[in-house]
């Protein structure tokens, strides 16, 4: 393990995942099966699980990229933010439930109502967290046909913050307020 | 006059706690928050399959939806269910320093953290035990306690940021130090890197041994760099006696690996 810059002190954490994964094996629930000339005896067993710890010790140190998603994060800070801060974008929020609610199924009615009246903008679990992800997923769809959040994902939300940042800060600007990130304290 | 930077985070907070989304991931009750506007992701404990009663830092998860930034990751920290798949925090959180989405001292947000989450529970050789005379069906048995790694090895720097080496591992020609952090005795000790010392003619020399997991790890590393300018400095006179008293210098033709003697310098 120290090999691959691993913690070492995870030893006994991966006999007993190697040890798992051949009893599952053996009971036929997938995992590692060993075969007829690895039972043989007791060098060829230990050779055996030498190479299912490699080869555990080989998955923990592989790693994947995950790029950056498309996130409700641009509509959870309009509908966390003030009143006041709403106004401008009333109509979007009003469109985008209605439609929410239009396209949802009846199970999913008191998750978009809850998420409405959300303080911090997120969609709470009211009745499962399976629910919160239909939401979720039905939400981005109608975001995207609305142009909020873009297929392209990231680039666009983030412009579309830019923006709202750079006009509240422009309005602040001719009021005579400082500037800095006054859309982002008037979300929160 | 500058304004002073905002704090962005990462926070952490209990929150109530919710369902589980699978039987395999349980609602730690934990919110973090970052970022300005502010985001915030709920933390969720994986089981591990193997060791459903075991619990680490490496075990906190996020959901997909809220992981929001590109970053790497190990898979095998990963769990998919029905609900979405849950990332591991500790790279998520490494990817939101390394892309300036948060800018707290990594070492109180650790802390903050460390106080929040359920004790450690590292999988020990009883429970190996245990598991194979039980043929996997065994309860699990009750924790035992951890004792703290051992002090005054680093250099004083080091150990007063709460540095220490929790393992050491003779080699052919030098010594591999399991280095970790911990926010205070008794508290859960935070993975920093393996770093590999070997003693050379002119003092030593030294490397992290590379990848390492993704994670905070890294900023741990960091850290760690600055507070020594190199490998050779980063033991203390009683720590270069307990590492390397019993470590014979390679000839020189035998030692082919890179060492040095300064970090290398990493450019973000």
């Amino acid at each position: 393990m120290v090999h691959f810059g691993l913690p070492s002190n995870r030893d006994e954490d991966l006999y007993q995942q190697a040890l798992y994964v051949v009893l599952k094996g053996i009971a036929g629930q997938g995992g590692r099966n060993p075969g007829p000339e690895d039972l043989q005896t007791k060098d060829t067993f230990r050779n055996y699980i030498r190479g299912v710890i490699n080869s555990i010790v080989e998955g923990w140190a592989r790693t994947h990229h995950r790029n950056g998603h498309c996130s409700l994060d641009v509509i959870q800070d309009i509908v966390a933010a003030p009143e006041a801060a709403q106004i401008e974008y009333h109509e979007l929020l009003a469109l985008l439930f209605a439609r929410l609610r239009q396209r949802a199924p009846a199970r999913l009615l008191p998750t978009i109502e809850a998420w409405e009246q959300s303080p911090d903008g997120r969609i709470p679990c009211v009745t499962s967290r399976k629910h919160v992800c239909a939401v979720r997923r039905l939400a981005r769809q109608i975001a995207q046909e609305l142009g909020v959040v873009p297929e392209t994902q990231r680039p666009l939300a983030a412009s579309l913050m830019d923006q709202a940042l750079n006009q509240t800060a422009g309005e602040a600007a001719a009021a005579g307020a400082p500037a800095a990130n006054s859309y982002a304290s008037s979300c929160r | 006059m500058q304004a002073a930077p905002t704090e962005l985070g990462p926070f952490f907070a209990h929150v109530k706690h919710q369902s589980h989304p699978s039987p395999k991931l349980l609602d730690l009750g934990i919110q973090m928050r970052w970022g300005a506007p502010r985001h915030s992701a709920r933390l969720f404990r994986n089981l591990r399959d193997h060791a459903p009663y075991a619990f680490g830092f490496e075990d906190v998860v996020i959901h997909e939806e809220d992981a929001i930034e590109d970053f790497d990751y190990q898979p095998s920290c990963v769990r998919r269910t029905a609900v979405g798949t849950f990332y591991p925090l500790s790279a998520f959180i490494a990817a939101l320093y390394e892309r300036r989405k948060a800018n707290r001292n990594i070492f109180t947000a650790l802390a903050e953290l460390d106080r929040l989450l359920p004790a450690e529970r590292p999988v020990t050789t009883r429970d190996i035990v245990n598991f194979c005379q039980s043929l996997g069906e065994a309860k699990p048995l009750p924790p035992e306690r951890q004792a703290d790694p051992p002090t005054d090895l680093l250099a004083r720097d080091l150990e007063t940021r709460g540095f220490r080496i929790t393992r050491r591992i003779a080699q052919k020609g030098g010594v591999v130090l399991d280095i970790g952090w911990l926010p205070k005795p008794g508290a859960r000790v935070f993975f920093t890197g393996i770093l590999e010392l070997r003693p050379t003619g002119s003092g030593i020399a030294g490397q992290w041994m590379p990848p390492g997991p993704c994670g905070v790890n890294r900023l741990l590393r960091r850290e760690f760099e600055q507070l020594c300018k190199g490998p050779g400095a980063c033991l203390s006179p009683a720590g270069r006696r307990h590492c390397l008293a019993d470590v014979e210098p390679l000839p020189r033709d035998g030692n082919k690996a890179k060492h040095i003697d300064v970090w290398p310098v990493i450019h973000h």
